[in-house]
């Protein structure tokens, strides 16, 4: 009796596993990895754009007793020199690609406090990872986000200390220090893991991407500053590169 | 001599050790509240208790001239105070090897811990400590002892710390290791600041700090301040006396400890003022203290609650023996939430007992706005 009972019930269970299989939107929805559909490029910048924070001289009026390096730290650090791997991220953007399931990375991508600045000042990562934010100074910073896509405040801790965030909704997350007011970062959560920091001669790589047509998205410090189309074909090299 | 200094302390003024344009920083914080206090005429009542809106705001105009010389300019105004000019100084940094800092100008005094603490944003809770904003009844001109008797409780005579202790003068300051130091040398004391008398006290204030921080996150500071606060030679109970000859005394020992999301301050300050009365002169001692805490529950929210109070030494006033004012103590405690990270909105209770007096209880609910930018 009970195999007659389940009978219709396993019949029409695979009849959907079959019709979902053969569905061709879903088909375009996981789209399949493709060898050698890399995305490359350089990037050129004409102006290297101050970062937030620091195109003014930051004082801090009531530090005199409280820090080792009183210079240091009455005048924030002088201008870095602009790097791209630090300031610079291209990554697709498409409907497409948010429905794939990708695992994040085991080993933790860093946000780093060192010199009062953070390093790198933008940070792509996959939804679900785990970001570190370690102290590398000689004093305390106090990282804190109150963003939509994650708000988190890690609290005050000394050098060579860590704390550790999970970003499990995607979006953009601004990182601040409570304690110095220019140190700023920004996280950009994906939901996929097409995206690339470029080397500091300006290129980048965004490897193994699907076939179909995208946009393109060039982000440097807190904005996007370009958006352009681009269409991968499987097993071809796009080229697209960018002068800012 | 004095003409020496002069050109010395110009000649430091107008040096540059590396000319350039200046980068200019305009920024600020702001704060609007609602408050209410208790219908008394005590010194911390408000508006005899009507409920009553209030406002405050800094504007901080900074110049980084060179890489060793900025500029600091604090305007200061609010409902019951003019605009007027809380700070001005100028900072040569990082002078010679052992990395001397000089400040000179119009600067808050190093003598506690207060720091930026005593903008909206950055305070906790509502007010300052009493410390810093409790006048006592001993004012810094010379009097009698009915006056100083018909004073007490009254809140018009002298703070402790004179609200943030700007005074004229110059300052050098510099770390070496775990330690800070400070050296200032100005225009009246820590209780009796030129920020209320500008140059009308004669003789000159010092102040000498020190402070360690053996880990990230403790320090512990010591500081010392000695010159003369009597504003002006007139004087009802004699002819011959000479302020500048009345010492203030004052000592501080402070401490700030914060780790994750707990953050701790404390500070005591015992002083003493030898006073001329008719009667001869007598010792006015006072010690002061506040401890406050503040801890961050979630993000964007805190709770804060503050302890201080002030106990006043006797004196022979009357021709009895008695404390010359009233001892105070008072809580505060209350909640933070930050609508974004330069947007706090604080909700405060304010509890004031002091030991006699015809308002021996006072209370204060204020709700308050505070930003930066």
């Amino acid at each position: 009796m009970k195999t007659r009972r389940s009978t219709p019930l396993i019949f029409a269970f695979l009849s959907l596993c079959v019709l979902v299989l053969w569905c061709p939107e879903h088909q375009t929805a996981i789209p399949q990895t493709m060898p050698n559909s890399d995305v490359r490029g350089r990037i050129t910048i004409t102006r290297a754009p101050e970062p937030e924070g620091l195109s003014r001289a930051v004082i801090d009026r009531y530090n005199l007793h409280l820090h080792r390096d009183s210079a240091t730290a009455t005048i924030a650090p002088k201008l870095p020199e602009f790097r791209l791997s630090e300031r610079a991220v291209v990554y697709l953007e498409s409907d497409l690609l948010n429905h794939g399931k990708h695992s994040p990375p085991e080993k933790h991508p860093v946000l780093d406090q060192r010199n009062l600045q953070f390093h790198p000042q933008v940070l792509p990562i996959l939804v679900g990872t785990t970001v570190d934010f370690p102290n590398r100074d000689n004093l305390y910073h106090n990282v804190f986000s109150y963003s939509q896509a994650k708000e988190f405040d890690l609290g005050r801790y000394p050098k060579d200390d860590s704390r550790s965030v999970q970003f499990n909704k995607p979006g953009l997350v601004r990182v601040y220090c409570d304690i110095h007011a220019h140190m700023n970062a920004t996280i950009i959560v994906l939901q996929h893991p097409y995206f690339a920091t470029p080397n500091d001669d300006g290129t980048y790589v965004i490897h193994q991407v699907p076939e179909g047509r995208y946009s393109i998205i060039l982000w440097i410090d807190r904005d996007r500053v370009e958006r352009r189309s681009i269409e991968v074909r499987a097993g071809e090299t796009t080229i697209m590169d960018f002068t800012f | 001599m004095m003409k020496k200094r002069c050109i010395i302390a110009l000649s430091l003024l107008c040096w540059s050790p590396h000319p350039g344009t200046a980068q200019i920083t305009l920024s600020g914080q702001s704060a609007a509240h609602f408050f209410e206090s208790a219908p008394t005429s005590s010194p911390r009542a408000v508006n005899a208790g009507h409920p009553s809106f209030g406002w405050e705001s800094e504007l901080f105009l900074d110049a980084a001239i060179s890489d060793n010389v900025i500029a600091l300019s604090t305007v200061r105004a609010s409902e019951t105070q003019q605009i007027e000019f809380e700070q001005v100084a100028i900072r040569l940094l990082d002078l010679t090897p052992l990395h001397l800092n000089i400040q000179a100008g119009k600067f808050d005094l190093p003598f506690g811990n207060l720091g930026d603490r005593r903008y909206p944003r950055r305070n906790n809770l509502f007010s300052l400590p009493l410390i810093y904003e409790y006048r006592s009844a001993l004012p810094n001109r010379t009097s009698t002892e009915a006056t100083l008797l018909s004073y007490r409780g009254r809140g018009v005579g002298m703070r402790l710390l004179d609200q943030g202790m700007y005074a004229l003068g110059a300052m050098v300051y510099g770390s070496s290791g775990i330690l800070d130091y400070a050296l200032s040398i100005t225009s009246g004391t820590v209780s009796s600041t030129s920020y209320q008398t500008p140059n009308s006290i004669d003789g000159l204030g010092k102040v000498i700090r020190l402070a360690v921080t053996p880990m990230t996150g403790l320090t512990v500071g010591g500081a010392y301040a000695w010159g003369p606060y009597i504003v002006d030679q007139y004087s009802p109970t004699s002819p011959y006396v000479l302020p500048e000859t009345y010492i203030q005394k004052s000592a501080d020992l402070d401490v700030e400890f914060s780790r994750g999301h707990l953050a701790l301050y404390g500070e005591g300050v015992y002083t003493s003022w030898p006073f001329p009365l008719g009667t001869g002169d007598e010792e006015f001692k006072v010690f002061g203290y506040y401890c406050e805490g503040k801890y961050t529950i979630l993000p964007r929210v805190y709770l804060a609650l503050r302890v201080s109070g002030l106990r006043y030494g006797n004196v022979v006033l009357g021709a009895i023996d008695q404390p010359w004012d009233y001892n105070v103590t008072e809580w505060e405690g209350g909640c933070g939430y930050f609508v974004d990270r330069n947007v706090l909105v604080k909700l405060v209770r304010r509890e004031t007992r002091i030991q006699g007096g015809t308002f021996p209880k006072d209370n204060l609910t204020a709700l308050q706005l505070a930003v930066s930018y």
